[in-house]
């Protein structure tokens, strides 16, 4: 068929040295967006952990444990 | 695995999936920009697939294919403004044969990539419609929602490149007026 002679005699093939530079591209592109994830990450991690700091600090002060400036316990 | 699943693969960090997406469309996409723009085929292949990683990266996309040729096609008329619209009167059609069942005839390669060159410079539109049927298997339908135009005009264009290409392959051929 004239089509199938269309699809198997006109077909280029794209250079070798354009795919390396574009898996390139995707491969920085995907390591920057889990990067940037994981940063976040880095950054929230000790939130968690603040609230126990605190008392550990008043534990070795010993100052009476704050939950807020108005109250003591 | 459909291109979407690849694509989504690939987000998830699996590089081989995002290969085989590459290696599914690099050289259609390749003689779709070298026939339409030449000598900036090179660049304008870099361009779009980096283009469409970026975008991949920040949407989803739902018509891979689509939406990788809507980049080349967009980067092309940015690049050229000289692609003229053919308008077809409503008259306007050309034989409704599918010639390729019949009369089968030899070409040699050579000849038909000119002949391809040719057609994509002189109806980028024509081409353009000859490319994503033929080379990315997409219907008129598909075509159609891609291209923003009448499923009858992207027929009617694929049958006149048809029968473009088959004219400058037989000269002894008459070429249907174009209205």
């Amino acid at each position: 068929m004239f089509k199938n002679q269309i699809y198997k005699k006109a077909l280029y093939q794209a250079p070798d040295e354009l795919e390396i530079k574009i898996l390139l591209h995707a491969a920085e592109k995907i390591n920057f967006s889990k990067e940037t994830e994981n940063n976040w990450l880095d950054y929230a991690g000790w939130i968690p952990f603040l609230g126990f700091f605190l008392l550990l600090k008043d534990l070795i002060k010993n100052n009476r444990f704050t939950i807020s400036p108005g109250f003591g316990i | 695995m459909t291109d979407k699943e690849l694509l989504v693969e690939y987000l998830n960090g699996n590089m081989n999936a995002f290969h085989t997406f590459y290696e599914n469309y690099k050289d259609s996409l390749y003689t779709f920009l070298k026939n339409r723009s030449g000598e900036h085929a090179d660049d304008l292949f870099q361009e779009t697939f980096v283009r469409f990683i970026d975008a991949l990266t920040k949407k989803e996309i739902n018509k891979p294919k689509s939406y990788l040729f809507q980049i080349a096609m967009n980067l092309l008329r940015n690049r050229s403004r000289q692609a003229k619209i053919i308008l077809l009167s409503p008259e306007y059609d050309v034989p409704d044969q599918e010639t390729e069942e019949e009369d089968e005839f030899p070409v040699k390669e050579e000849e038909l990539k000119l002949s391809l060159l040719k057609l994509a410079k002189e109806k980028p539109e024509f081409y353009d419609v000859l490319h994503l049927h033929i080379f990315e298997k997409m219907t008129f339908d598909q075509i159609s929602d891609l291209k923003q135009q009448n499923r009858n005009t992207i027929s009617s264009r694929y049958r006149y490149a048809i029968h473009y290409l088959r004219k400058l392959l037989q000269p002894g051929l008459e070429l249907v007026k174009e209205v």
